[in-house]
């Protein structure tokens, strides 16, 4: 038999045939996961399907019953037979992996106890129950000491609260669940620990604790934590828990917390709703939950409350480790920006404005402007994500603080709201926006949001939106929202983001010839960056009197003649980044100002020989380049220099090169000269103070 | 972060290379094991699986990698559409997934193809699975009727 299915199998992999039965051919393992997949019957259906499949039903290690798949309740005693059959007609000898039992409905009571020891009589590993039938008063003791059980998930639905047992012996249990369980005194959940000498992961829902004064959980093995929805106010929760990883809490009435010891915890998720903030005396207990969980470093948090109550002194510790914050604000919180200022760490933030309320206007409009923007908003923050964005004015607010004060962001990305995706209504809150915020590309956003054939009708709305769609990121396979990935700070909003959106629109994805013409029409610009591949012939009437920083990259001089053309056109030029770029015909490279101060030149390639005449040049930085001749003309105010040589080897470098190079910046008074190999002498530097040399070797100078 | 952007070379049945982050790669328990227990550096083979499958899984792995890490932002009903998406193909690559789920202890890939399979399994009568999925019959007529007879019970089209 077995030779036949290898057989077979091997067929099957030669042959890629139509015919083919590839489900047969799988391995007996997989074949017994896919069935046990199936209703009780059609398990045992199956093995009339041809002799492979014969004696396979008997096999299942995996055990499904919900009678919730039965229709009617006249079936009931049909579908209980059904079970009892098939668990008889399973072999003797094949143990249970895992054993689900979900009843509710029709299943007897008396019953339920019989199938359960089944389980256990077969070794049962993983035992979900879930029982909500009235008259079911006593669950088999056998469960709260079988030694083979890993996973034990155990609720009483439908009003049959069990208490948990006062004997417990599961040596190998790892994972807990117990829902709506009574906890019968304060030693329970004690007593409970000590019987499960493994466990990991310990989920307490819906569970009774009324006769309780104190919910203890000291475990140092346990690793993750659920708490939610207790049954009664007059307990205190205490947790002692060193190697806890994962804690998850969601407040319902607990009068007091002392959380010792979690200083393992990676992950918390924290739900407070306005109950706790109803109570007048809620500060010593939501500081003391705050507080125990402060070592987290990644947090999620929900709160509830029309109050301001996170300025309640010492309520909101420091975050040391955060790193990653979820927060969702019901009603309103307009004072949440303190949970920035206490995470110095803070490198993700995520708002959800799911059930935001809209009364916030009116704290914020009394908002105090010189407050001070929390530091990591200011140099962590790289990512912000905004989800169920409904385009309310608050939330408005809260994007222009966030872009306005977010300076190292790299990613920003909105979620609109699910209900809200009618084309006119965005279209509106998108207006709003963009008359909230002009500097930033938020409208690029939230049209990437919008289906692909919706995104492109835009392009009609006004001729401001013309050409938008296409600055999108969009995967055509999908049709669902994409996010558009931003770098911010985005520069001058005028000139050159026009210029960008020209040239990554992807109607025009390839540029051989891009001819640029800068007028004065435009207000005043101060600051202008390219970036991308293509080739520039500066024309003639270049006039830009205001720039004074210029950034290039990838650009590809057209002729000789450019560069000087473009400084004629800037009188006011201060600082100059060149990256990337390089001449199309190799040749003479000019850079003759008056006014520039700082000039930094990277990966120029196809220079013959650079020309430099700036004799208010402060700041030169020099590296990663092949030019083979140097005139330095009057750098008399050189104050620092850096450059470096790399790998640069070349022996012409060093004979004609170098010396010219040196020559020219020797006024400098700092100068870092990065070089891995070293041959010839620096010609004198009179006033050098300074002096980086390379890591490797270079003769000491001075 | 130096770990996660260790790459690992697989190399497949046809001799195709793919090289994987490193946290992608070790969601198969297969490739965890012999990376972690084989010189570092050296190329894992992955004799049982092709390259295009291979490819597919490791998309799979990619998406269920960048979701939990946050990398990519994804709800998990978004999530859940794409698995469903991503199982929606010929009976063929069906189960040349399922087997190189099973063979490189991807569990949650595993569990993903199964449940497809036996959805298509569900509720069908003998027939329609023999003609879903070519089995063919290889009883005879009378060992047929001793089969249905031992387990009569679950014969008969009334109830679950």
């Amino acid at each position: 038999m077995a030779a036949y299915q290898r057989k077979r199998r091997f067929a099957n992999q030669t042959r890629r045939d139509k015919d083919l039965d590839r489900l047969s051919g799988l391995p007996d393992k997989v074949l017994l996961q896919i069935i046990s997949l199936l209703p009780l019957k059609e398990i045992v259906r199956t093995s009339i399907l041809a002799i492979r499949w014969k004696d396979l039903f008997s096999l299942v290690s995996d055990i499904n019953i919900d009678d919730n798949n039965v229709i009617r309740k006249s079936l009931g005693n049909g579908y209980m037979k059904i079970v009892e059959r098939f668990l008889f007609s399973r072999k003797r000898d094949v143990g249970i992996n895992k054993f689900r039992l979900k009843c509710g409905k029709i299943v007897d009571p008396f019953r339920i106890n019989g199938w359960i020891q089944y389980a256990l009589g077969y070794h049962v590993k993983e035992l979900d129950l879930t029982i909500g039938i009235k008259g079911f008063n006593e669950l088999n003791f056998g469960v709260f000491t079988c030694k083979t059980l890993v996973i034990l998930r155990l609720s009483m639905d439908k009003g049959s609260i069990f208490s948990v047992p006062t004997y417990f012996r599961l040596p190998n249990l790892k994972v807990l669940h117990l829902g709506l369980m009574k906890c019968s005194d304060d030693g329970s959940v004690d007593r409970l620990f000590s019987g499960c000498i493994s466990l990991e992961e310990l989920h307490l829902r819906n569970c009774e604790v009324s006769n309780m004064n104190k919910l203890r959980v000291c475990n140092a093995t346990l690793k993750k934590l659920f708490l939610s929805g207790f049954m009664g106010t007059d307990h205190e929760i205490e947790i002692i828990a060193p190697n806890l990883v994962h804690f998850s809490y969601y407040y319902t009435g607990t009068k007091g917390f002392s959380l010792i010891n979690l200083n393992s915890l990676s992950e918390a998720r924290i739900y407070i709703g306005p109950y706790l903030f109803s109570t007048i005396d809620f500060a010593p207990t939501a500081t003391a939950l705050m507080n125990g969980i402060s070592q987290a470093r990644s947090l999620y948090l929900t709160l509830y409350s029309s109050k301001p109550i996170l300025l309640t002194p010492g309520l909101v510790p420091q975050f040391p480790n955060l790193t990653y914050l979820n927060l969702e604000m019901g009603g309103c919180l307009p004072e949440w920006k303190i949970l920035l200022a206490n995470s110095p760490c803070l490198d993700t933030l995520v708002l959800d404005f799911e059930f935001s309320g809209s009364e916030l206007e009116s704290h914020n409009n009394g908002r105090d402007e010189t407050e001070k923007v929390p530091g990591c908003l200011m140099y962590k923050v790289k990512t912000i994500k905004l989800l169920s964005f409904q385009g309310k004015p608050f939330e408005s607010q809260v994007v222009e603080y966030l872009l306005k004060n977010a300076k190292v962001l790299e990613r920003f990305t909105v979620r609109l709201s699910g209900k809200k995706r009618l084309r006119t209504k965005i279209s509106k809150e998108v207006r709003a926006l963009s008359r909230v915020s002009k500097k930033c590309q938020l409208i690029c956003h939230i049209i990437s949001y919008l289906p692909l054939r919706e995104s492109i009708r835009t392009s009609i709305l006004s001729k401001r939106w013309r050409h938008l769609f296409a600055t999108l990121i969009i995967d055509d396979s999908i049709e669902k929202p994409q996010y558009f990935v931003c770098h911010l700070p985005l520069g001058y909003d005028g000139m050159s983001d026009t210029v960008n959106k020209v040239l990554f629109s992807r109607s025009r994805p390839t540029i051989d010839q891009f001819s640029l013409k800068l007028t004065t029409n435009k207000p005043d610009p101060h600051k202008l960056e390219f970036g991308q591949s293509f080739g520039v012939s500066v024309p003639h009437t270049v006039c830009l009197p205001n720039l004074k920083f210029l950034l290039l990259r990838h650009i590809v001089f057209s002729d000789d003649e450019s560069v000087q053309r473009l400084f004629s056109g800037c009188h006011m030029l201060e600082e100059l980044l060149l990256r990337h770029c390089s001449q199309k015909t190799p040749g003479k490279f000019m850079v003759c100002s008056p006014t520039l101060k700082r000039f930094i030149l990277t990966s120029f390639t196809d220079c013959e020989e650079l020309m430099i005449n700036a004799p208010n040049l402060v700041y030169f930085e020099h590296s990663d380049f092949v030019v083979t001749h140097y005139s330095l003309l009057s750098l008399n105010s050189l104050v620092e220099a850096r450059i470096d040589v790399g790998l640069f080897t070349v022996a012409f470098f060093y004979q004609t090169a170098a010396p010219d190079l040196l020559r020219g910046i020797s006024n400098t008074r700092s100068l870092h000269f990065v070089a891995n190999f070293y041959r010839t002498a620096i010609g004198g530097n009179e006033s050098l103070g300074y002096i980086t040399k390379s890591p490797k070797e270079m003769p000491c100078h001075r | 972060m130096g770990s996660t952007s260790t790459k690992i070379k697989l190399r497949t049945s046809d001799q195709k290379v793919f090289e994987v982050e490193k946290a992608v790669a070790v969601q198969s328990q297969t490739i965890k094991y012999f990376y972690e227990n084989g010189c570092p550096g050296s190329v894992i083979h992955v004799h049982s699986v092709s390259g295009d499958i291979l490819s597919k899984i490791l998309d799979y792995c990619k998406k269920h990698v960048n979701s939990a890490a946050g990398k990519e932002d994804i709800s998990p009903e978004e999530l859940y559409e794409w698995d469903t998406n991503f199982v929606k193909v010929d009976q063929n690559t069906l189960f040349d997934l399922i087997l190189a789920a099973n063979c490189l202890k991807i569990e949650s890939l595993l569990d993903l193809t199964c449940q497809t399979v036996a959805n298509m399994i569900k509720g069908k009568r003998p027939e329609e699975i023999r003609t879903t999925f070519n089995i063919k019959n290889d009883y005879t007529p009378e060992a047929e009727e001793a089969v249905r007879r031992e387990n009569k019970w679950a014969f008969d089209m009334l109830g679950v």
